[in-house]
């Protein structure tokens, strides 16, 4: 249904006429950015040495070297829903226009009473993370953060909660809306919300939704990534094959990485020294980052990049570009361009904004 | 469930006769009228007024502010 919703809103527009070892010190630092933790961020950099050290697919990165080169996301407004933001962090601070706490309304969205407190500014470092020479590179270092607070440290939700987030970012006029969360069940008033965004959001030309999928390894059928108005992101691992513990079904339309035994390098809550060991790393004893929560990152950054190369493209076309220029990774069939476990393929960026065949 | 519950009215309805009518208390409201209210007196049975509300030739649709299982991924 999902695609047949897609395919008949792209055709409509046409019609219009509208346009593991941890010897860090052996891997060599990549020699094509300057930032100091690149060498390991494998989601979205193939480093020869690094791939080879942890057996690494050769393909398992974003294949966005050229698109990273000519784009940065700036123009671009991206908001990200999560649990809470450490708002001074160095690598995005600057980055942040806006912020908003959907539960009391305020201006407050930083989170000190969870153990998941870091996974907001996990997901906004990985899209947005400056070129410094501090630690690490986001996608679309240069663009315009409205970070929202939702109280996700509680079990249960109400829909007043999350249309209160998705309501401030609508008032934003955001472009991109990333959401590494997610609810198994999708009440009308949020459905209409969403639907309302999605096209008449961004000037008409729809908000971008970005939903990560869920790491419980089952078909999640009642997800909010069913939406038809929704991209659902699965993850994929070092493998270049879908991550074990991604979700699927019919509401997945894309995967990235998400990570496996390795980790998402990104930035990290707590900044204790201000070096890189207060990053999130790859490889790491104490906590790695990975989950469909980093691929939706990847994915929505990697979004940022086509809509500052085109800010006129509609959300049916960017959807159209996702189903038709993705890579059918993976060792199942694709029928008519799509499974359920990965969807429309693998998140391929530089085809993605046609950079590349 | 909250104390609370959604209620979209049609574009011509005049909000704050609705909800006087009905003696409801507007929590907030969004856009295209969708309105968040709640009872002006604690009740017991929030899904009767919900219920008696989706007959109402005003209302497109009215639902409790219902809770989710939210979960970070």
């Amino acid at each position: 249904m999902k695609k047949v919703f897609w395919l008949f809103t792209v055709l409509l527009l046409s019609a219009c006429g509208s346009s593991g070892n941890n010897d860090r010190s052996a891997i060599p630092h990549s020699t094509d950015n300057t930032e100091p933790l690149y060498f390991e961020q494998w989601a979205i950099n193939y480093n020869q040495a690094f791939y080879t050290q942890n057996s690494i697919n050769k393909d398992a990165h974003i294949h966005a070297e050229k698109s990273m080169g000519r784009y940065t996301g700036k123009g671009i407004k991206l908001a990200v829903i999560d649990i809470g933001f450490e708002v001074n962090h160095p690598e995005f601070s600057k980055n942040i226009t806006h912020t908003f706490n959907s539960k009391d309304s305020s201006l407050s969205v930083e989170c000190t009473h969870s153990q998941y407190c870091y996974h907001g500014t996990a997901t906004t470092g990985v899209i947005a993370s400056n070129i410094n020479k501090q630690g690490l590179r986001g996608i679309a270092p240069d663009v315009d953060l409205t970070l929202i607070q939702l109280d996700l440290s509680a079990d249960y939700l109400s829909d007043e909660k999350i249309l209160n987030a998705l309501d401030y970012a609508d008032k934003q006029g955001v472009d991109i809306i990333n959401n590494s969360w997610g609810i198994d069940f999708v009440s009308p008033v949020i459905q209409e919300k969403i639907d309302k965004m999605t096209r008449e959001g961004r000037g008409g030309k729809g908000i971008v939704f970005v939903f990560a999928v869920g790491n419980d390894g089952v078909d999640n059928k009642y997800d909010i990534s069913m939406l038809d108005t929704v991209i659902g992101v699965g993850s994929t691992d070092e493998g270049n094959v879908r991550a074990v513990y991604s979700n699927y079904g019919a509401g997945l339309d894309i995967v990235a990485p998400g990570g496996g035994k390795l980790g998402i390098t990104t930035t990290n809550q707590d900044i204790m020294t201000n070096t890189v060991d207060d990053y999130l790393r790859a490889e790491s004893e104490d906590r790695v980052f990975n989950g469909s929560s980093a691929a939706a990152a990847i994915v929505s950054g990697s979004l940022a990049l086509m809509l500052q190369k085109d800010k006129n493209i509609s959300l049916p076309k960017v959807v159209n570009a996702i189903r038709e220029k993705s890579d059918k990774a993976g060792y199942l069939p694709y029928v008519n361009g799509r499974n359920d476990f990965y969807g429309f393929g693998k998140l391929n960026v530089d085809k993605l904004l046609g950079l590349s065949r | 469930m909250e104390g609370s519950f959604f209620v979209k009215i049609k574009p011509v309805i005049d909000t704050e006769k609705f909800l006087a009518l009905h003696k409801l208390l507007l929590e907030k409201e969004y856009d295209n009228q969708v309105l968040l209210v709640k009872p002006s007196k604690p009740v017991e049975d929030l899904l009767k007024i919900i219920e008696a509300l989706k007959d109402n030739p005003s209302v497109i649709y009215a639902y409790p502010n219902v809770r989710h299982k939210v979960k970070i991924r």
